[in-house]
């Protein structure tokens, strides 16, 4: 099903339009939520929780609105749960950050000193990184998905990539910038 | 798009991430179905990665333990082969502890315990460990598995990092208070008219921010190099939130642009807590998130460091006040019980019983050797494991059948490689014939 016209018959859709959902942005949101936990089994059920929730929710998406970003919104703030709930854990069992990441136990999908790299920025800094250079999305489209004006977002933007660029030096996996200097 | 130099970097970094696709539609579908959050799978698998089979007589010793045959029912069938059962308890202020059944590797152990009231209603469904520890190992988490109305008993699975150096081990687990009874209270209204709060003459106290701890967000670091901060004078207002009682905002107001909500915890909860959010008139959830400040007030109205208020601070320029609403999140812990139960056990591991010298190579990391045990086949190996190369893994019993394992574990260890490849459940070891590892047979002893 094409995108404009699953937007027009989601919210009175039902389990076929749900699917047509997934197979246009499961993939999508699987990577946009891998890149903001760093952990590919919670990425995996955050994006399922993000299809419930929008399953659930239909009946406010508004027709002629972009469904994709309304998925991002929701799969953004459900992230952003999960990180708020993970931190919590590691307070409460004093878990080290090490133990508390399925991904240490299971096969490696982002390495190790990117993974570093990248957790020195915060969940939301992550997802605009993400979405502005891999996703390529305009600030216009952005407003839609965090509800923040562009402006703003702009300078959020600028800041986490510049702390990015920094925490990737630090972790020497980012030699091109110091190679200009020789 | 056009990129800049600094984008480009990140871009090539980014694009190193790997993200294996899987059926999204089937795991969507199945939960919709059980209206299920929890991953009952998964978490099955999880557990799967923690074990080794003890070889006891299970059996004749399990007869022995009521509560063994209780954890197979819950947990699973299939797992009764591996578990070891333990069967001692420790009982104080009413309450008894048993340690049911354990089992452990070389990586992890997975300890399953009862909590269960005997003289009153203090455990229920959402009993969750405050102050606990093992002797030995590091990284515990534990959650409840299943709570039995009747004869209020919680069970809970304990897992612990550190497998290797539990192997053998006395070790003393110690629970000395746990939390029950929380309530959850989400997408709570707060009835507050943000455009109604004026943006100037707010009432401030300095507050020493030398010494308070546990605060939050990007301002908390800030405010701990400022050393002195201006909040909101203590309890000018006292406006309640819907059905909660353990905390109310005591005052509201804006300091320096930003908005203030100050809010007075008094509670009898241990883990008392929540946060503020912002949502769009389509209850969406803004991104703004608070910097808190944890702090007292004394009887002169002067702050100190430690007391039951809490500050949050929003920044809210870019944001149209009349399109927001303010809403908030909390947890009560209703109960808080101490008590003091140690139990020691001994835990063991068995070395599995087949293995094959073998010479494989995968380029950039070679395996010397495969060991076989009824929770799966481990390749051991060195060099540079390379995660996108998994090797095929079938598993040839006796009777002819043949099962391929899908699920595969790696890490590093002593600069040696592990792969386990763990099947759903365990499988008998003893009429395993070979293994196929990407096509090459090996028989093991």
């Amino acid at each position: 099903m094409e995108e404009k016209v699953l937007e027009e018959s989601f919210a009175q859709g039902g389990e076929y339009e749900l699917e047509c959902a997934i197979e246009l942005y499961g993939q999508p949101l699987l990577r946009y939520c891998h890149n903001i936990i760093c952990d590919y089994h919670k990425a995996q059920d955050a994006v399922q929780v993000t299809f419930i929730k929008a399953y659930n929710k239909r009946k406010s998406f508004k027709k002629g609105h972009s469904l994709s970003g309304w998925l991002y919104g929701i799969a953004y703030n459900t992230c952003i749960d999960i990180l708020r709930k993970k931190r919590r854990r590691k307070i409460l069992f004093f878990i080290p950050e090490a133990n508390n990441n399925t991904e240490d136990r299971f096969t490696n999908f982002i390495s190790e000193d990117l993974k570093k790299a990248l957790l020195k920025l915060s969940g939301g800094e992550r997802a605009l990184i993400f979405s502005r250079i891999m996703d390529e999305k305009s600030y216009k489209e952005l407003e839609l998905i965090y509800k923040v004006s562009a402006a703003t977002l702009r300078k959020r933007y600028e800041r986490a990539k510049n702390k990015l660029i920094k925490a990737l030096e630090k972790e020497n996996i980012c030699c091109k910038r110091l190679e200009e200097f020789k | 798009m056009k990129f800049d130099h600094d984008e480009e970097i990140i871009k090539d970094r980014l694009n190193n991430i790997q993200t294996p696709e899987y059926d999204i539609v089937s795991e969507v579908h199945k939960k919709l179905k059980q209206n299920d959050f929890v991953s009952k799978k998964k978490i099955i698998r999880i557990a799967m990665v923690t074990c080794i089979c003890l070889m006891l007589s299970v059996g004749v010793l399990a007869a022995t333990i009521p509560s063994f045959n209780n954890i197979i029912s819950i947990v699973s069938p299939e797992i009764a082969d591996i578990l070891q059962p333990i069967g001692k308890s420790s009982e104080d202020n009413g309450i008894k502890m048993e340690v049911v059944a354990a089992y452990n590797d070389d990586e992890m152990a997975v300890i399953y315990i009862t909590m269960q009231d005997l003289i009153g209603d203090r455990i229920g469904e959402s009993i969750d460990l405050y102050n606990y520890s093992l002797s030995k190992g590091g990284g515990f988490n534990a959650q409840v598995i299943n709570y039995d109305k009747a004869s209020k008993t919680a069970t809970l699975r304990i897992q612990v990092n550190g497998g290797e150096k539990l192997n053998g081990k006395k070790l003393h687990l110690s629970v000395s208070s746990f939390l029950s009874d929380y309530q959850v209270f989400d997408e709570v209204e707060t009835g507050i008219v943000l455009s109604d709060i004026k943006k100037t003459c707010s009432k401030t106290i300095p507050l020493n921010t030398e010494h308070v701890a546990g605060g939050s967000g990007n301002l908390f670091t800030i405010w701990k190099e400022q050393g002195i901060i201006q909040v909101l004078k203590g309890d000018q207002k006292n406006i309640k939130l819907p059905n909660i009682d353990f905390m109310h905002i005591s005052n509201i107001g804006y300091i320096d642009d930003k908005l203030h909500i100050q809010t007075k915890w008094t509670g009898k909860g241990k883990d008392d807590h929540g946060y503020f959010y912002f949502a769009d008139t389509e209850d969406n959830r803004l991104d703004i998130n608070p910097s808190t400040i944890p702090f007292g007030i004394d009887e002169s109205g002067n702050t100190k460091d430690r007391g039951e208020y809490l500050e949050y601070v929003f920044d809210l320029k870019g944001i149209d006040i009349k399109e927001v609403l303010l809403k908030g999140y909390f947890v009560s812990s209703g109960g808080y019980t101490e008590g003091d139960w140690r139990v020691k056990f001994k835990l063991q591991s068995v070395k599995p019983q087949k293995e094959a010298r073998c010479k494989l190579d995968f380029g950039t990391w070679q395996v010397e050797r495969i060991y076989i045990s009824q929770l799966g086949v481990t390749l051991l190996g060195t060099g540079e494991y390379d995660d996108t190369q998994i090797p095929k893994v079938y598993v040839n019993m006796s009777d002819g059948t043949t099962e391929e394992i899908d699920f595969v574990t790696s890490f590093n260890r002593e600069e040696k490689i592990f792969l386990k490849y763990i099947p759903n459940l365990p499988f008998d070891n003893t009429v395993v014939e070979s293994l196929n590892i990407n096509g090459k047979q090996f028989k093991l002893d």
